[in-house]
């Protein structure tokens, strides 16, 4: 009879597989209760969320200009000139904001940072015709201090008058973009945009590992703060959202010399090109269109192009734009 | 009395299968959930942070030099430590190079010379777990026109910097100038890592089944994975060959299995007609070896052994034959 009791009979187990099946079925349904698909909403401190500014000038048409020559200062000069001169564009009181590539700790020679030369000559053009601050920033992928200074664009800011920006930890607010996949609630750059008026990028063209070039669109990654290397898993796309995000007054695309393989790092003087070509213009687009020809690529072989034109942020067909072609 | 237990049974079983039915199902959603990636959860915590002040992404700073550092240097830096989860907040988008190639961790370290010129140095020690991993990123970015070294077997320099292997280390040194002095902290360096690591150095096999002549010195490079796009192609070893006034490139990739060789071999020729590729008729004196023509070039597949083998890229069906047969007989002699 004790035997009997012993037994572990079907209802029994039926019963305890109830029990535990309904068991699982609560902790999932808790689990799911708490889910929550959308991302976590700002922390108090951060829930106003930023919007850059637009810092195009809507009464200029798209403009460029291509100008061949081997001294960046005359190019760059030369180049502002054939689109009216810096003063088209940098107004008397402007507070200007000049966004540059110092991703890496290398020095200038490299080519994988803006020269600064450039940053020399822009900073002094945009005091000459009046402006009232100019600053230089970036978030750069190597430490700030070594690459701001490195790579030269410290002293060049510095001896032409210039502040440099540092990326520090207050600087970085959220920015969700409308429209966007990547960039939402994500930290970016914002402060040194609060109290300027104009931005002018500054990129170098570059064979890039993983979005086949970096040149002036890519150049705005450098103002994504966080874990800003998951989105290399969507690199074109990201580029894109940047660009949608950045409205510059001005862009500088310095194909003096061309890092043509092993970018963005380079790290050999044989992985560069003279290519003697400095683009500038209005349309971030466009001098990215150009600069893949610098790189002897296709545009179709760069898809963020084709996915920012989409996005109405400029034109591929830089033709489109009747560039001022010179040669000094 | 039959009957009620009868009616019982049934209605256990239905209860048992709705039972199991609802822990299949809650398995399937849990399952199923755990793929909805959340990066809002990676960065809740880090937000408002640039990359370096953020844990995990941190350059770790140990303290600690590799090795000593070597005399006629003064270090300017001290020496940063990258892993897999970080190593893009160094080299950015050239992480993926070395991550699929099967990277194990990144020292850093800039020197300068103890004299009073401005010259520095940035030392890049890659740990790439294998010798062959080593190869793959070394051959992969291999500089033309640079000029060999005697500094190990795998070593050249360009006017700026030095690049070598040793063991499962490679390592680059960027100079800041481009001169002659450059030169010499950069070996300095190289022969002070070499002599401080004494670790087992491998030629690369496959380097003696590319037949020498018409090939392109240095031009051996091994592609870890996704090669020729085709994402089944890992651990390719290319060549390239000057076949009259005609660049060509030959490839072979070493399989675990004979079976394997001859599956793959058949996948990538199917890879290619689904691309836009033409099969064409071809007589060869290859067991197996099939021609494709694309995008107005030649391609031959064929396996020998345990290896896929073959040609690309050959502006001439002749070139892509005669680099073929050379080819599959290089593999014979070598008993493949």
């Amino acid at each position: 009879m004790q035997k009997m009791k012993d037994v572990f009979t079907r209802r029994q187990f039926l019963i305890r597989s109830a029990k535990a099946g309904a068991s699982v079925v609560a902790a999932g349904a808790i689990g799911y209760w708490f889910y929550d698909s959308r991302a976590p909403g700002p922390s108090p401190d951060q829930k106003s969320s930023v919007l850059l500014s637009d810092f195009s000038i809507p009464e200029l048409e798209k403009k460029m200009s291509i100008v061949r020559g081997q001294n960046r200062a005359d190019t760059l000069e030369t180049a502002l000139k054939a689109l009216g001169g810096m003063e088209n564009f940098i107004k008397k009181g402007d507070r200007v904001l000049l966004k540059v590539n110092a991703a890496f700790a290398s020095p200038p020679m490299l080519s994988a940072t803006t020269h600064p030369q450039l940053v020399t000559v822009l900073t002094k053009l945009c005091y000459k015709v009046g402006a009232a601050s100019v600053c230089v920033t970036d978030n750069p992928i190597n430490d700030p201090v070594s690459c701001f200074g490195l790579t030269g664009i410290a002293e060049a800011a510095d001896s032409a008058g210039a502040r440099v920006i540092l990326p520090k930890e207050n600087l970085f607010k959220p920015t969700t973009l409308p429209d966007a996949n990547l960039i939402k609630n994500w930290p970016v750059l914002y402060e040194p945009f609060k109290d300027i008026n104009k931005v002018i990028g500054i990129a170098p063209v570059k064979d890039h590992h993983r979005s086949g070039a970096s040149m002036v669109m890519k150049n705005w990654y450098g103002l994504l703060g966080g874990r800003r290397n998951i989105f290399h898993q969507d690199i074109h796309n990201i580029i894109k959202e940047l660009a949608t995000m950045v409205k510059p007054t001005l862009v500088v695309l310095d194909g003096t010399t061309s890092m043509m393989t092993n970018g963005p790092t380079g790290g050999s003087l044989s992985d560069l090109k003279q290519t003697n070509t400095m683009i500038v213009g209005t349309d971030q687009v466009a001098a990215d269109a150009f600069g893949a020809g610098l790189l002897d690529k296709d545009i179709s072989e760069l898809p963020y192009i084709a996915k920012a034109e989409a996005k109405g942020v400029g034109t591929a067909d830089y033709q489109s734009l009747n560039p001022i072609e010179l040669s000094i | 009395m039959h009957r009620t237990n009868k009616k019982r049974s049934y209605l256990e079983t239905y209860l048992s299968l709705l039972i199991l039915s609802a822990l299949m199902l809650t398995g399937t959603g849990i399952f199923l959930m755990q793929f909805t990636y959340n990066p809002a959860v990676l960065y809740i915590e880090t937000i408002g942070l640039p990359a370096e002040r953020i844990p995990g992404t941190q350059k770790t700073s140990t303290g600690i030099p590799l090795f000593p550092t070597p005399k006629g240097l003064v270090s300017l830096s001290p020496p940063e430590l990258f892993d897999s989860q970080n190593l893009s907040d160094k080299i950015d988008g050239k992480a993926e190079l070395y991550l699929s190639a099967g990277f194990v961790r990144l020292q850093t370290q800039r020197f300068k010379s103890n004299d009073a010129s401005n010259l520095w140095l940035e030392a890049f020690i890659y740990d790439m777990g294998t010798g062959q991993n080593a190869f793959s990123v070394f051959s992969t970015q291999r500089r033309e026109g640079s000029e060999s070294l005697n500094l190990t077997q795998y070593s050249y320099r360009t006017e700026n910097a030095l690049f070598l292997i040793h063991g499962h280390y490679y390592l680059e040194i960027i100079a800041s100038e481009a001169s002659e002095e450059a030169l010499q902290p950069m070996e300095l360096y190289s022969k002070a890592f070499i002599d401080t690591f004494q670790v087992e150095t491998k030629s690369v096999s496959e380097e003696n089944l590319f037949p020498k002549p018409d090939r392109v010195d240095n031009s051996i490079s091994m592609i870890s994975s996704d090669a020729f796009g085709f994402d089944r192609f890992d651990q390719v070893f290319t060549a390239v060959y000057k076949l009259g006034d005609a660049e060509v490139m030959a490839f072979l990739s070493h399989r675990k299995t004979t079976e394997e060789a001859e599956e793959l071999a058949q996948a990538y020729q199917e890879f290619l007609i689904a691309f836009g590729g033409r099969h064409i008729e071809i007589d060869l004196p290859i067991a197996g070896a099939k021609m494709v023509d694309i995008l107005d070039t030649y391609e031959v597949i064929f396996s020998k052994g345990h290896f896929i083998a073959g040609v690309r890229e050959a502006q001439d069906r002749n070139h892509a034959q005669e680099l073929a047969i050379r080819l599959y007989n290089k593999l014979e002699q070598n008993q493949y």
